[in-house]
């Protein structure tokens, strides 16, 4: 079933053109990876599909809806965002940060229910041990962790994550790109920009391939061939496969 | 294991909500402070006379109509300032964005000069008693107002043709204060004596201005500015993360930061406006509740709101009693606390950044 579909979308930052007439369609209940070149429009697809960028043309959908038709309340609670660079100034504790993921869901005051999402995705992103510290004297890795669970928090259908895995140590990359795949699991689709072409290999359903704002690939693992990856990096890889899993080695 | 988290959690909070309550008490307090402390001794008994019989003394009239109205307009007036400077130092995520900084106190200084020179609403005559009589006071207080609203309406043009930035907010309120500055200093060059006296005079934040119909009006705005600022804190609060977060959790960003900067400016001004400048308790009050209870706007709306309030009315009892019988304008005395108080915070927080817990 297809749960967000983009349509001839053309989006220009002051003139210039970012992305240039995209047509895709991303299914529920996939975990689906944008991979390309710094600048290529990764971010900026993301921040299109939740809105927070408006398209010169084209139309983005969800389920079959056009997402400028849905009220702001409305479509916090269906997809989430996490963007690849955040600041405040003000900063607040980890369960502070978290449960604001629940501002949508909540009316006057958070109740019970909303106390417990907060704690559950806490618990999840492995931050128990901080719940109350400022999240200003974290870690690179332990913030990008508590923006992560703030976007579960707000319980959406489809989560947007501008590369999560960026900060993160090797065990959390995991754990992280775990929990995303059981959310999978669950009917919700996640969408991801990510540069670590292994991770991605080990984990997504999806690919899209972008270059200079135009998707030059698309689908399952299997187009993620030396002749793919050389065209979009200008660099030569060597692909090993062991037994079903594909690694990516660039050489010099 | 996430009943703990909970639980830690709940504990948190209830340390914040006891801080509320300690504001509640401390503003209890220097209410009856303030009726009590004044250039005629009466005692509480007095006043617990006045308020439930009818003694038809003179202390009456001292209590009722001069100490009571000025004890409350305090209240109100540094719930108004401390208020709107955290809330805008949330939407514009900025330590120093407050109404203040914003250039609000500037306009509303020139609209007060621009009234005594060019609408003669100072006096031009003196008495040997009083070098400065101001003939009409409305006049002044129209004006500063008046002038205060197009400083903020500027602001709001320029992020409604640019963008609603909080980098087009701040810049445009720095330098429209500086242009109001300018203008101020130009009618000076152009006033007479007791003109120039009388502007000065009024720029000296003094709550010795307020009546009862002063505390009315500021009631009509602050209280429903409050509720309108409670009603939006998730809204403010998710600005504090930054436009992009703001708006995947629901909030439209252009229109809360414009709303509340309308709200916030309009109270400011109502402030200003009644009693002249009283800085830094706009910067300062936010900043220490910061300190102390975290910048979850959920609380800090409240708690700001309340100690805001003691910290004005303390500061005007003192300014009312340090050199009695003479009375110094509060504003004065606000600088000479909220400047060093400031500076101390920024060395306190040094590495941290000021605003944190
Ligand atoms: N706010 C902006 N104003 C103008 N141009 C922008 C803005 N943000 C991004 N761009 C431009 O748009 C293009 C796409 O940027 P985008 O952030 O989407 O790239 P990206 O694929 O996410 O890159 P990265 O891998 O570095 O995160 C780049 O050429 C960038 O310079
Ligand atoms: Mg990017």
């Amino acid at each position: 079933m297809v749960k967000i579909e983009l349509k001839n979308l053309d989006f220009a930052y002051n003139g210039s053109m970012v992305l240039k007439n995209i047509s895709h369609h991303f299914e529920q209940g996939k975990l689906i990876s944008i991979v390309g070149p710094n600048g290529s429009g990764k971010s900026t697809i993301l921040k299109c599909m939740d809105r927070i960028l408006q398209p010169k043309n084209g139309t983005i959908s969800f389920d079959e809806r056009n997402i400028l038709n849905f009220h702001a309340d409305e479509l916090a609670k269906k997809i989430a965002y996490v963007p690849q660079i955040e600041g405040g100034t003000f900063p607040a504790t980890v369960f502070d940060s978290v449960l604001l993921g629940r501002k949508p869901h909540i009316q006057w005051s958070p109740r019970q229910n909303d106390l417990e999402v907060t704690a559950s995705m806490i618990e999840k992103m492995n931050l128990k041990n901080i719940s109350l510290k400022s999240i200003n004297k974290l870690s690179g890795g332990q913030r990008q962790r508590v923006f992560i669970a703030r976007a579960l928090a707000q319980e959406p259908e489809v989560l947007l994550l501008d590369e999560p895995t960026a900060n993160l140590d090797l065990k959390h990359q995991i754990a992280v790109l775990k929990v995303l795949k059981k959310l999978t699991e669950q009917g919700i689709t996640v969408i991801i920009a990510i540069h670590d072409l292994n991770l991605a290999l080990q984990f997504s359903d999806h690919f899209v391939l972008l270059k200079d704002g135009e998707v030059f690939a698309s689908g399952e693992k299997e187009i993620i061939t030396n002749e793919n990856i050389e065209k979009l990096y200008d660099i030569k890889v060597n692909i090993i496969k062991q037994k079903d899993k594909i690694f990516i080695i660039p050489l010099s | 294991m996430s009943k703990e988290i909970i639980q830690e959690y709940k504990q948190f909070t209830t340390r914040k909500r006891l801080f509320i309550w300690v504001c509640i008490f401390l503003l209890l307090l220097f209410v009856v402070l303030g009726l009590l402390i004044g250039a005629s001794s009466i005692s509480l008994n007095n006043i617990i006379h006045i308020f439930t019989g009818n003694s038809e003394d003179i202390n009456r009239q001292i209590i009722l109509n001069i100490r009571l109205p000025r004890v409350l307009s305090a209240v109100l007036a540094g719930t108004a300032l401390s208020v709107s400077g955290t809330v805008m130092q949330s939407i514009l995520r900025n330590p120093l964005g407050s109404p203040f900084t914003l250039g609000i106190s500037n306009a509303a200084a020139f609209g007060a000069a621009f009234a005594v020179i060019i609408l003669g609403a100072g006096s031009t005559q003196s008495n040997v008693n009083d070098a400065v009589l101001i003939n009409n006071p409305y006049l002044i207080t129209i004006s500063a107002f008046f002038w205060s609203l197009v400083s903020t309406v500027i602001i709001l043009l320029m992020a409604r043709f640019k963008d609603a930035s909080p980098e087009t907010m701040i810049l445009t309120g720095i330098i429209l204060g500086s242009l109001f500055i300018a203008g101020t200093t130009g009618l000076e060059y152009f006033a007479e004596d007791v003109e120039l006296s009388t502007i000065v005079f009024w720029t000296f934040g003094d709550l010795g201005r307020a009546s009862w119909r002063e505390f009315y009006i500021l009631l009509a705005i602050v209280i429903p500015s409050l509720f309108y600022f409670m009603s939006n804190r998730w809204n403010i609060r998710s600005l504090n993360t930054g436009d992009e977060t703001a708006n995947s959790l629901g909030v439209n960003v252009e229109k809360t930061r414009i709303k509340v900067m309308l709200v916030a400016s309009l109270t400011t001004a109502v402030a200003v406006s009644f009693f002249g400048i009283i800085a830094f308790v706009g910067l300062v009050v936010p900043h220490l509740v910061r300190k102390m209870i975290g910048s979850d706007e959920r609380f800090l709306i409240p708690a700001t709101a309340l100690f805001g309030g003691v910290f004005l009315l303390a500061s005007d009892l003192l300014a009312r009693s340090i050199i009695a019988p003479m009375v110094l304008p509060v504003g004065i005395l606000t600088s000479f606390i909220g400047a060093p108080l400031f500076i101390f915070l920024l060395f306190k927080g040094k590495g941290k950044g000021i605003w944190l817990r």
